[in-house]
């Protein structure tokens, strides 16, 4: 029961330190003269039942708290809004679209895999996108 | 002791830089001027200790290789782009086009360990002489 407590610290800890929403820009030379920039955009979290969000990240990058709870921002909306927000600022369109809707619905406790699917699912969201200078989409 | 050992040891065979090359003369043209080289995939994975501390990565300056790095986080968008140019170069390549990079991530023992992976692929493309401006020229 001790090492039980001591697992849901380290990982309350962890989670509430590491966030689980990630936004990364690079650019590079072989992209093309178009290309500004390539972005990436992942977020996972946890969901009772597949449908009830427990935990995530927080899609606010910028706030204190990298989690959000009982708050659903594994979608593809959010993820292609915070895109679509860099894309205005930076003057850019958005090109070469790229979405991955994944979901993990053994939860594993321990490496131990509860039986039954579903109880407790996994959602990670990886969008990859270039932003391009106005009118030079490919 | 001796599980940290083999926690060690699979960091160590698992945190590794990879970087495939697939024959991309049937990938289809990229336009005018244009022909496909190579298809590549490149990934790059680490360890991390509660979502947080890194144990081991990758090396991106020598993937495919028994090179890891301790202690460091070199899962970026930036480092994966790095070996994106370092492919172009050796292949006599111009340019990268649909470039796609996506980032997973699984945990062992719950948030214990964290290990992340990031795939990039690209077609990498060389600049023909058009057959136009060939024929032009005669």
């Amino acid at each position: 029961m001790t090492r039980l407590k001591i697992a849901a610290c380290m990982a309350a800890a962890s989670i509430s330190l590491a966030g689980c929403f990630s936004v990364e820009v690079a650019s590079s030379p072989v992209l093309g003269e178009e290309v500004k920039q390539h972005v990436i955009v992942d977020c996972y979290g946890w969901y009772l039942f597949g449908s009830l969000p427990l935990i995530c990240g927080n899609k606010n990058v910028d706030s204190w708290c990298p989690i959000s709870l009982f708050r659903d921002d594994v979608t593809p909306q959010v993820a292609y809004e915070k895109v679509k927000s860099l894309s205005e600022r930076e003057g850019c369109e958005i090109d070469n679209f790229h979405l991955v809707d994944d979901n993990e619905v053994m939860f594993e406790f321990y490496s131990i895999p509860v039986p039954i699917p579903w109880i407790v699912v996994r959602k990670e969201i990886s969008l990859s996108a270039y932003l391009v200078e106005k009118g030079g989409a490919q | 002791m001796r599980r940290l050992l083999v926690l060690s040891l699979a960091a160590l065979v698992c945190g590794c830089a990879t970087v495939k090359r697939l024959d991309g003369s049937r990938c289809t043209p990229p336009g005018d001027g244009r022909e496909p080289v190579s298809a590549v995939h490149i990934m790059n994975t680490n360890w991390l200790l509660l979502s947080l501390i890194p144990i081991v990565s990758g090396d991106p300056q020598h993937p495919n290789e028994d090179a890891c790095r301790w202690f460091c986080d070199t899962v970026t968008l930036q480092n994966q782009m790095s070996m994106l140019e370092s492919e172009v170069r050796r292949a006599g390549a111009s340019r990268a086009e649909n470039v796609f990079t996506v980032c997973t991530s699984e945990s062992v023992f719950m948030f214990l360990l964290q290990r992340e992976k990031m795939h990039t692929s690209a077609v990498l493309v060389k600049d023909v002489e058009p057959v136009q401006g060939k024929a032009n020229a005669q």
